[in-house]
């Protein structure tokens, strides 16, 4: 049996299934990664990828064609990233609670409007989905043909972006900024850069990317939507940030492995394994906090993230004021 | 100096009432243009909420057997936030709670009802309890972020205890992937005759007043609350943090664990797959919402109870969907959050108020 299983990892087929499952989590954690690094705490990537999943799906269905759809998925994340950045940079929130606010808004509007549009009995009628790229004879190559040479657009848009992210983030001024005001939001400032802006920005960029990360559930293969369709995928990506080390690559490599643990857990249902289907369902959440656990030190992000910056006024005057507070409430 | 203090204090808490019942206004509104938008006229809409929620002792029961899981899992997160932890994890603790008490309750080992009822809620707070002390231990031993631990925890719970009525908690000799009815003496008793509340609205309410004093009359819980507002002063005043931490972590998983054992033993009376789906998640809402205050929590719980079991009967005379109360509870706890930044200015009234007030008791003191 284990021989079975060990075959089976090689298989073109297992592994062409791994990168495409990889690529909704890679989206959506290379456009974190921009929040993060910008100091915003971006747990609302759930909420952003559902909205992607449901808004790609719906514009690909009415106007008949996926881009359209890409670009409403894209819209979709950008406005539920701007209520996330309103409320975390302008408003000045705990950042995690905003985010549980948003993925709840998020399940809300699209379980609602799912409802709506398509009645109470729920049927399914399937958007036109992104096809594959055919690479002519490259295509028909053993081995590595199905598995590079026989994605969708998406896909190779995903990976492709690993490399265009590690350079904006490292190589230009922009990037700089972002980094810059994640770790240390008061020098920024002082050298007359908006730490509003920036972050706004970057916040509004993982909205897009996440967006297109739910589009890439709905609009390959499936194609079509149901409550609640990225099952946690938003939360895998932040977890994946982490792993990587608020690094690009390290992160990409981080959604690989969840990549594979789905596909693997779909090949050992089909290979009519003896265990409950549960267990297989569990397995990414599972090898997500075991990696976690044993392969992980504690690893510290940006220094200024999930803390909101306020302009002028410096972190111990807040502390010192809560301070204050606190010593009325015990000795009246 | 008493007076004084108490002034403030109900300055502070008319401030809460006023920015909570706001934010339920703007929600409302925005629910409202929503419906709009559908084609249904917001007012019968909200009229058959209203009803449903609170039209007879039958609907009011209803909405209160709602709040009751709410009220129980949105004490334990508010008193885990209170120590700065965050527990998103309840909704795997409730399932797991709800699988261990399921567990107890189907045994049917002849014991009196004063054994086997209180044996059933202890196994639910001690399974909830476990699940919590895992990512409480991960980010106290090894500072892992608590917020991403519970989560893929609430998954990786969830998911067994489906499981588990397909697998070792299955009727047996039944077909449907659910347990076995829970034994006679292991049900929570009813209150009120022809309706479903039960006595798990009882377990919420004195875990409520429980949780206030602990919180505001002991000195672990001013330790707490030290430690979740300032966890650096906290230790430099020789406080033991860590230990806070894991100690707030296990009520607060207790708490959730409760909250799905009282929703069995006390209205479902079987362990299906998927029984109580997003109660962990909505009752952040309701913690918020409470300001992680006992007392606000209970009534925040009755408020989210009173819409969702309203939103049903909503479906059902006009076929809003019932998903409605998703956008409600989200509005709410943005606009809460929005709303607790903004200092709400109560303008010179208050403070005229305060000094009148202030006034009349000296006068009394004198007199």
């Amino acid at each position: 049996m284990l021989s079975t299983v060990l075959k089976m990892l090689i298989e073109p087929d297992f592994l062409a299934a791994a990168i495409r499952l990889t690529t909704p989590l890679l989206l959506a954690a290379l456009g974190g990664l921009f929040s993060e690094r910008s100091g915003v705490l971006n747990l609302g990537l759930e909420g952003m990828m559902l909205m992607g999943a449901f808004f790609g799906y719906l514009g690909a269905l009415y106007t008949q064609n996926v881009v359209v759809g890409l670009v409403i998925a894209a819209l979709a994340g950008m406005v539920l990233a701007l209520i996330h950045a309103i409320m975390s940079v302008t408003v000045k929130v705990d950042q995690i609670v905003t985010a549980v606010g948003i993925n709840m808004l998020a399940l809300g509007i699209t379980s609602t409007a799912f409802r709506v549009i398509f009645g109470n009995d729920l049927q399914q009628i399937e958007s036109p989905g992104l096809r594959t790229v055919n690479f002519g004879p490259l295509s028909e190559l053993p081995f590595v043909g199905p598995i590079l040479f026989n994605q969708m657009s998406i896909v190779y848009f995903a990976f492709l972006l690993i490399p265009v992210v590690h350079f904006i983030l490292f190589h230009t001024h922009w990037g700089l900024k972002i980094r810059a005001t994640g770790e240390h939001p008061k020098a920024v400032d002082t050298v007359g850069t908006s730490v509003y802006t920036v972050r706004y920005w970057s916040v509004i960029i993982s909205g897009l990317l996440a967006g297109l990360g739910g589009a890439a559930v709905t609009l390959t293969g499936i194609n079509t939507f149901y409550d609640n369709i990225t099952a946690g995928r938003g939360f895998i990506a932040f977890a994946a940030i982490v792993f990587g080390k608020w690094n690009p690559v390290g992160t990409a490599l981080a959604t690989l492995l969840f990549g594979a643990g789905d596909a693997f857990q779909l090949r050992l249902q089909a290979l009519g394994f003896k265990l409950p289907y549960q267990f297989f369902l569990m397995l990414p959440y599972v090898l997500t906090l075991l990696v976690l656990v044993f392969f992980m030190g504690p690893s510290k992000g940006p220094v200024a993230s999930g803390q909101a910056y306020v302009k002028g006024g410096s972190k111990s005057k807040v502390r010192q004021s809560k301070l204050k507070l606190l010593k009325r409430e015990v000795n009246p | 100096m008493k007076a004084r203090l108490d002034i403030k204090k109900f300055e502070v808490v008319l401030g809460y009432v006023i920015s909570s019942v706001i934010s339920i206004v703007v929600s409302l509104v925005i629910s409202a243009g929503v419906l709009l938008a559908q084609g249904t006229d917001p007012i019968s809409a909200f009229t058959y909420l209203f009803q449903g929620a609170f039209g007879d002792i039958g609907g009011f029961s209803a909405s209160l057997v709602s709040a009751t899981p709410l009220m129980l899992a949105g004490l334990g997160i508010a008193f885990a936030f209170r120590a700065g932890i965050f527990n998103i994890g309840a909704e795997g603790q409730l399932y797991l709670g709800a699988m261990l008490a399921t567990w107890v309750a189907t045994l049917p080992l002849g014991l009196p009802k004063v054994v086997h009822l209180p044996l059933a809620l202890l196994a639910g707070m001690a399974a909830g309890a476990f699940w919590a002390f895992i990512p409480s231990y991960l980010k106290v031993a090894k500072g892992f972020n608590e917020v991403i631990t519970t989560i893929l925890m609430n998954y990786i719970g969830v998911y067994f205890v489906n499981y588990s009525v397909h697998g070792f908690l299955q009727e047996p000799g039944g077909y449907l992937p659910q347990s076995a009815p829970i034994v006679e003496t292991a049900r929570l008793p009813k209150l009120v005759a022809n309706t479903e509340l039960h006595a798990g609205l009882l377990v919420g309410l004195v875990g409520a007043v429980v949780l206030y004093i602990l919180l505001q009359k002991t000195d672990f819980g001013y330790q707490l609350r030290c430690v979740g507002s300032n966890p650096e002063a906290a230790r430099t005043s020789g406080m033991n943090a860590k230990l806070t931490l894991i100690i707030a972590m296990l009520v607060s998983g207790a708490f959730a664990g409760l909250a799905g054992t009282a929703e069995i033993l006390g209205y479902q009376n079987l362990l299906l797959e998927n029984f109580s789906p997003n109660t962990g998640y909505d009752a952040i809402a309701v913690a918020l919402l409470g300001r992680l205050n006992p007392m606000g929590v209970v009534l925040a719980a009755i408020f989210f109870g009173a819409l969702r079991n309203g939103a049903n009967i909503m479906q059902i005379m006009t076929g809003v969907p019932v998903t409605i109360v998703y956008i409600i509870q989200a509005v709410i706890i943005l606009s809460v959050l929005g709303f607790s930044t903004c200092k709400i200015k109560l303008g010179f009234l208050l403070e005229r108020g305060n000094k009148v007030a202030l006034h009349s008791v000296k006068n009394v003191n004198r007199a």
